[in-house]
């Protein structure tokens, strides 16, 4: 489907009764996009049809789950997470810490986390939790499954990071899934909230948000990010994705540990 | 041609690094209108591409952040692993959204939205590839009206992409990359 922006703006305004399915901060093109997947997805032709499968609670849950962008692999930019590896997990030594994942739609940046400190001998002293406003969503990334189509690119990803090659270890297999194995699953908590409620009490020493405000409008974003500063401890680390840039009002308040694979500090 | 344009986009894929190559470094130096490049690319390899092809560019050779607005004088390479789309207020928007036609960045996406965005003020040039990613992006500037054209098969490394194009609607234009560089050394700036 083509929508037009009327039409976007519609939709949003209907939708927008349901929790979690507030979609007026996000860009139009995106939502454009996004839209026209979800009723290619449900074999949907009409509004009409899309707002009468909203009535029911568990339809609206998955849809809100495939409105989010998934990670696309794990370990993706390998140099990200070898400057993460190299000069940010071992700065992060408060007992109890927690490294904060919002809106994570797959999983992929969880498990990538999840490994990279079992590795570093670091997982007894961090806690990794992951938020997602959506159940479905959730309940994907608490059962450990990963794409096994994934499984070679992952892997590829992995081996770029030059130290280990435990990189098969960490699953098990069958012939269309691969599911991460149940010690590495159970240091990863999954909560379904959105991110302006899905931390209250931790003391977040890392956020890792890669990708997920290149689809939210202006002020979204400066909303979005002033949240995840403020969530954030003092000395605590802030990774975005490569290409994303921060609001000026966030990154004047921020030093730059690296601007090549942004990562900044509180 | 007299026709005055906005923006150039420009689609490859295998065989068109060398293309592009010669396309930056025999334009003319004072080329004022942003052009867009979008080529496949290796996903896990950030650098190289910008630095080889910066070598004889005689543009200014970026990769664009999320946000960024399109700057005249400049080129623009769509980064790795990022589906780079152009918005209506003349910014890039990136996207790490699902691949499509096995790829990201996807052409079909930078020039489709090129033409929507820029409408008749867009030319699309779709380059030599191994699969028909850019096609569709190629017909939807054709209808908005923009101006379109393809790299003469003949003249292609690979002719699958061009082909593909050939078969999907008739572009203004089917140049060898000599002629696609004249046409655009004289385009009033």
């Amino acid at each position: 489907m083509n929508f037009s922006i009327s039409e976007i703006r519609e939709i949003v305004e209907t939708i927008q009764v349901y929790d979690n399915m507030d979609y007026g901060g996000y860009g139009i093109s995106f939502l454009k996009r996004r839209f026209a997947k979800v009723f290619d997805t449900h074999n949907i032709r009409k509004t009409v049809q899309f707002y009468e499968l909203l009535k029911d609670e568990s339809m609206r849950d998955r849809i809100a789950g495939e409105m989010f962008v998934d990670s696309t692999e794990m370990f993706r930019d390998p140099a990200f997470w070898r400057f993460v590896r190299d000069n940010v997990l071992h700065q992060l030594t408060g007992a109890g810490d927690t490294i904060w994942l919002p809106n994570e739609a797959g999983g992929e940046e969880a498990w990538s986390f999840s490994i990279l400190i079992h590795e570093q001998n670091i997982a007894d002293r961090l806690s990794i939790v992951c938020s997602n406003p959506s159940t479905s969503r959730c309940n994907v990334i608490g059962s450990g499954a990963v794409d096994a189509n994934q499984f070679e690119l992952n892997y590829s990803n992995y081996k770029r990071l030059e130290d280990k090659d435990d990189f098969e270890t960490y699953f098990v297999k069958d012939a269309h899934t691969h599911t991460v194995t149940e010690w590495l699953r159970s240091s990863v908590c999954c909560r379904a909230l959105d991110y302006a409620s899905a931390i209250a009490d931790e003391k977040i020493c890392m956020i890792a948000s890669r990708n997920q405000a290149l689809y939210f409008g202006h002020d979204l974003m400066e909303h979005y990010y002033n949240t995840l500063y403020d969530r954030l401890s003092a000395g605590g680390y802030l990774a975005i994705g490569v290409k994303e840039q921060l609001p000026a009002s966030v990154a004047e308040k921020m030093t730059v540990v690296s601007e090549t694979e942004k990562v900044y500090r509180k | 041609m007299d026709r005055k344009f906005s923006l150039i986009v420009v689609g490859g894929s295998a065989g068109s690094f060398s293309v592009v190559s010669k396309m930056l470094s025999q334009i003319r130096a004072d080329f004022s209108i942003p052009m867009v490049f979008c080529l496949h690319r290796l996903k896990h390899v950030r650098s190289g591409l910008i630095e080889g092809l910066s070598i004889k560019s005689n543009l200014r050779l970026i990769e664009p952040h999320d946000r960024e607005k399109l700057q005249p004088n400049n080129a623009y390479i769509a980064p790795s692993n990022y589906h780079l789309f152009i918005e209506y207020d003349g910014t890039f928007s990136l996207s790490t959204e699902e691949v499509h036609n096995h790829s990201r960045p996807a052409i079909d996406y930078t020039l489709s939205s090129a033409g929507y965005a820029f409408r008749e003020k867009t030319l699309g040039i779709l380059l030599t590839g191994a699969n028909r990613d850019g096609a569709q992006g190629m017909k939807d500037i054709h209808d908005k009206k923009g101006y379109t054209i393809v790299q003469d098969p003949a003249t292609s490394d690979v002719d699958t992409m061009p082909k593909a194009a050939l078969r999907l609607f008739t572009p203004d234009r089917i140049m060898s990359p000599a002629d696609i560089i004249q046409l655009l050394n004289a385009l009033p700036q």
